[in-house]
Order: C-alpha cells, then sequence, then structure tokens
C-alpha cells in the first residue's frame, strides 16, 4: 500500500468515527457526546504540545496558560464587550500565540530540566494572575459566567451534539495541518532538532528560530482549544481551577506521552482515553464505597507518566509485535531511486 | 584570494590553550589536511570555524568575509559546512529525510505554507528531494533512500553524513576523520570520493590520521601540535619537516 493510500484510509477512518460517535450515544447517553466533545478541545491543545515535545523534543509544564489565555481572551470579549462569540477567535489564537512567543523569547534558550522548570513557572504565574484578577477582568476566582454559545451563520452550537461535530471538525482539520507540518522541511528540522541540536545547526537549522515558531503554533493551538472550551463548556462557565491549574498541564503532558510522544494518531488516543478516564474511574470507584474518585485522577495521570517513562511500552509494544525491525518507506512513485 | 583565512585564532578551554595564535590560508577547490597528534586542537579549530564554538579571539574570513561569531546555521548558509568525527544521524528518519534537513538552509518555506500544503511548498519539497537524490547519488547510496538511516552499516552511514553536508551545494567541506571506522577498500572509495568533489569545484579541508590517505590526495597540509602550527605546506615538504618528524613519530613510537 502506497503511504498516500495509507494515509487516506487513515483520514477516513478518523472522519468515520467522528461521524459516528453522536448517532451511538443518544438519549440518555448523549452525555457521552458532550464528554467526548470535550476530549476533542484536549486533542487540539494535546496536538500542539506533541509537535513541541514529540517531534521538537522541548517539554511545557505550563501548556495550560495558553489555553486560559485562549478561553479568557474571548470571554472576556464576549461576555464583557458584548462581540459576537466567533469575532473572538482570532484575538483568542493571536494572544495566545503572542504570549508563547514573549514567553518562549527566553525560556527556549534554556534546556531540559531549566525549561520545564521556566514554563512550569509561567503556568503558575498564568494561573495566579487569572486567579487575583489584578485588572479586574478575568472575575478571578467565581470566574466568568453566561458566555454565549458560538453563533456561525446564524446556527447556535448550544446542543452536545452541534458542538461535538464542531469541536472535531476543528480537530480534524488541526489533524491534517501539523501531519503537513511534520512532512515538510520544519518538520523534518524539528525532528533533527530532537536528535541533535548541534548536528541540526551546521546544516543550515535556524534551531532557535525553529523551536520558537513551534512554541508560538502550539501556544496558538491552545488558544484555540481554549476559545472553543469557553463557547462549549457544560455550563458556559470559566473558572482558573477548570482551565488554568498545573493539573491540566500535566493532564495534557500525559496525554502527548500516554500516545508515545511524537505519534499524532498516540495523542489523538491519549487525549479521548485520559478524558473519558474520570468516567471509567467513577463506574470503578461505584464498587468501592467510601472512595473518591476525582481524588485518585492526579495520582493515576502521575502513576501513568511514571511507568511510561519507566517502562517505555511502546518499544516493549513495538517489539512484541515485530514492529521495532528497521522500516523501510515505500518510495513515491514520482521519485526515481 | 584564499578561500578561507585563519588570522591569530586562539581558544582556550578552562586555562589550558586548545588552539594557540593560529594562522593558516586555504586556497580555493584545494584540499587541504590538518593532521597532528592526539589533543593537538583540530577538531577544535574545526568547531571555532564552524561556529560550534565561541574563539577567544582572532579572525576568520570565508570568501573575504569574516565570520567569526556567526552562528553556525548562518556559517552553513554562507556555504561552508561540516561532518562530525562521530557521525550522528537523524537515525529514526529515513536517510532521504536526513539528506533533506541538509537542504534546509536552502529553503525558505514557513510553517504556515508548510501547514496548508500551497503549491509553492510543493515545488520546493519536489526541488528539495531532487537535490538531496542527486546528494546521495553521487556518493552512491541512493539505492538506501527510504530505509531508516539507523539502520544502515556503519560505512554507509558515513557516507549518507557527507551526502546530507554536501545537499547544500556548499562551496567548501570540513571532514572531521571521515576514515575513522572504514575497512581499506571503503577508504579508498572515500579518497576518490574526496578527489570527486575537488573536481566538483569544492574546497575541502580534512581532519585526518591515516597518513597513506593524506599523502594522496592532499595539496597542502598544516600540522597542529598543541594547538600551534608546526608546519605547512605541500605533502612532500611536510614529509622531510624535521618538527612534523619529532612532534609525531616521537609522540607515536
Amino acid at each position: 500500500m502506497t503511504h498516500k493510500r495509507r494515509e487516506l484510509i487513515q483520514y477516513a477512518i478518523f472522519a468515520a468515527f467522528i461521524i459516528a460517535v453522536p448517532l451511538v450515544f443518544r438519549g440518555r447517553q448523549s452525555y457521552y457526546v458532550s464528554m467526548l466533545a470535550l476530549s476533542g478541545i484536549y486533542a487540539i491543545v494535546a496536538l500542539g504540545l506533541n509537535l513541541l515535545m514529540g517531534f521538537a523534543g522541548q517539554i511545557s509544564l505550563g501548556h495550560a496558560a495558553f489555553f486560559s489565555i485562549g478561553a479568557y481572551t474571548t470571554a472576556i470579549l464576549s461576555t464583557r464587550l458584548g462581540w459576537q462569540p466567533i469575532a473572538g477567535l482570532l484575538p483568542a489564537v493571536a494572544v495566545s500565540g503572542f504570549a508563547a512567543f514573549v514567553i518562549g523569547l527566553p525560556t527556549l534558550k534554556l534546556k531540559e530540566h531549566y525549561l520545564a522548570m521556566a514554563t512550569l513557572g509561567v503556568g503558575l504565574i498564568a494561573y495566579s494572575l487569572i486567579k487575583a484578577d489584578p485588572g479586574g477582568i478575568t472575575g478571578g476566582v467565581t470566574g466568568i459566567v453566561n458566555i454565549p454559545p458560538l453563533v456561525i451563520g446564524g446556527f447556535t452550537f448550544d446542543s452536545d451534539r452541534s458542538q461535538f461535530y464542531l469541536i472535531w471538525a476543528v480537530a480534524f482539520l488541526i489533524f491534517a495541518l501539523s501531519f503537513n507540518i511534520i512532512d515538510s522541511r520544519i518538520g523534518r528540522a524539528l525532528m533533527a532538532i530532537h536528535k541533535s541540536e548541534v548536528s541540526a545547526s551546521v546544516l543550515g537549522v535556524n534551531v532557535f528560530s525553529c523551536k520558537l515558531q513551534i512554541f508560538v503554533l502550539s501556544g496558538m493551538y491552545a488558544g484555540l482549544g481554549g476559545f472553543l472550551y469557553a463557547h462549549c463548556s457544560p455550563m458556559y462557565y470559566l473558572n482558573p481551577d477548570d482551565v488554568c491549574h498545573f493539573s491540566l498541564s500535566i493532564k495534557l503532558l500525559t496525554m502527548v506521552v500516554i500516545g508515545g510522544m511524537g505519534s499524532m494518531w498516540g495523542t489523538l488516543l491519549g487525549a479521548v482515553g485520559l478524558s473519558i478516564l474520570p468516567e471509567v474511574l467513577r463506574m470503578l470507584g461505584s464498587l468501592f464505597p467510601g472512595v473518591n474518585t476525582t481524588d485518585i485522577e492526579m495520582a493515576i495521570y502521575g502513576l501513568v507518566l511514571a511507568v511510561i517513562m519507566i517502562a517505555s511500552p511502546r518499544q516493549r509494544l513495538k517489539k512484541l509485535l515485530g514492529l521495532d525491525k528497521p522500516r523501510r518507506v515505500e518510495p513515491p512513485k514520482d521519485v526515481e531511486v | 584570494m584564499a578561500h578561507l583565512q585563519v588570522q591569530g585564532l586562539h581558544k582556550t578551554f578552562d586555562g589550558i590553550t586548545a588552539v594557540n595564535d593560529l594562522y593558516f590560508d586555504v586556497r580555493r577547490n584545494e584540499i587541504c589536511a590538518i593532521i597532528g597528534p592526539n589533543g593537538a586542537g583540530k577538531t577544535t579549530t574545526f568547531n571555532l570555524l564552524s561556529g560550534v564554538l565561541p574563539a577567544d579571539r582572532g579572525k576568520i574570513f570565508f570568501d573575504g568575509n569574516e565570520i567569526l561569531g556567526l552562528p553556525p546555521h548562518d556559517i552553513a548558509r554562507r556555504g561552508m559546512v561540516r561532518t562530525f568525527q562521530t557521525v550522528s544521524l537523524f537515525d529514526s528518519m529515513t536517510v532521504l529525510d536526513n539528506v533533506k534537513v541538509g537542504c534546509h538552509g536552502k529553503a525558505g518555506a514557513g510553517l504556515f505554507s508548510a501547514a496548508l500544503r500551497t503549491p509553492g511548498l510543493r515545488r520546493e519539497e519536489k526541488e528539495i528531494t531532487k537535490k538531496a537524490m542527486e546528494a546521495l547519488k553521487l556518493l552512491g547510496v541512493a539505492d538506501r533512500a527510504y530505509d531508516q538511516a539507523g539502520s544502515l552499516p556503519f560505512g554507509q552511514q558515513r557516507l549518507v553524513d557527507i551526502a546530507r553536508a554536501l545537499a547544500s551545494d556548499p562551496e567548501m567541506i570540513l571532514l572531521d576523520e571521515p576514515a575513522a571506522g572504514l575497512n581499506a577498500h571503503e577508504t579508498t572509495e572515500l579518497a576518490s570520493l574526496i578527489l570527486a568533489l575537488k573536481n566538483r569545484g569544492l574546497t575541502v579541508m580534512i581532519i585526518e590520521h591515516d597518513m597513506e590517505l593524506i599523502m594522496e590526495i592532499a595539496d597542502s597540509i598544516v600540522v597542529l601540535d598543541q594547538g600551534m602550527k608546526i608546519a605547512c605546506g605541500p605533502p612532500a615538504d611536510i614529509q622531510k619537516d624535521p618538527r612534523v618528524i619529532t612532534a609525531y613519530l616521537g609522540d607515536e613510537d
């Protein structure tokens, strides 16, 4: 099977999955549709984080900051300034991207642990700023309520199903764009940087510029996710603990890691898997009365991260399935070898 | 005018002088070898030339332009590329993609044209693929283009490493011990390859311990010892130079 053909089939499966979910979960089960819609938002953010971490090898422990910047930007514009919700899209994405640029400029000069600590710090600063609300615009601990749903071309996205389709259509688009980026000059440069910054730089790759570009792009993805979250969240309500808490950054990071860093499909599965984890836990929790499952959710993320870091099951799984053999890619037809 | 002029290049590490007030010229389209015992400062010199390490002082003129202090990617884009002693291919990528990274500086497509796969980007990608395949053909490893780079035997990885550096059509290439780890047959092939590069108009600088190889292909030789230049000239003169014989043979035997 040619590369192109396989790609098309993968996209088709993805699209079929998106179309099927709301058709399968109907009536009383439509709760699952809204949960999976939310997972689509996380998938968008995680795809950006995967470009940054999985491909370029740069860690961010503060991605919730960009998510919340996007969410708050559009929420403030549409509630306090009375903007049309859709008009908040560009500002939300642009402000998050700009924030990523300003933050990336000094922090991306750092490496590994130092970058992790710096991005962690940025996340914490964003959280406390939004919570303390010195400018009187974020609503502090109470957050922002009554955010209007999105209206596009006269259609209001206020049902679980319409929001699900909207979010996953955006996720699908972001997925395709990301795939294109990986399969390009920039994508190759990112992978080169991941392996060796020195080797990449002597081949003409401007390492810092590439890192900054992908950091800004991942910030914009997060801002886009935040935008969707603000207008599609179950109660049309934002508060700092939901969108800016350190645990969200960890959750996003876990999605990427669980999907086997650098795998776009893996990231999608990671995002969906971790989003339904609370539900699975609740079901399991009902078997053990007295256990508050939301308390152990964080512990499970931690455990998952630790186990993956130690055991690297992706490599093991590959070995088990005989997929660890050196791969040979099918040459495209228009290239003579 | 010399293709490369090195003037008063100096580098110390924690008080130890690695490169000591070094002066030399490399003429356009010649093969210039840097030799010397271990720790003579050969690789450090390459690191300074390619911008991988900052120098303490000195001047480097490439094509008449001062390049000292420029970042490595800038120096590469000006046409001076290098390989490292230890081959470090991006081993999870295909051979072809490795070489395509070498074209990075010559192409200009940004993030957004890549994301949208614009016609301009498609054209550029095609051009890059063509360039990369040409480089692989030149090195005789085109048949491995779609293999994972890490799966190639060492000798072929070395060739891909050189192809990757050549993909950007550089004017000058610095090869750091390209024959290390190669067998006799592969070394002979490497020698004719380096001569072929010269025939294509490239200027070649080479660090190498294989004296037979050096004497066969080099037009000029710079001999370093403890960071200092102790001799330079054509191979025939270097072979007879008493200082070189003491520095070299005195140390080695």
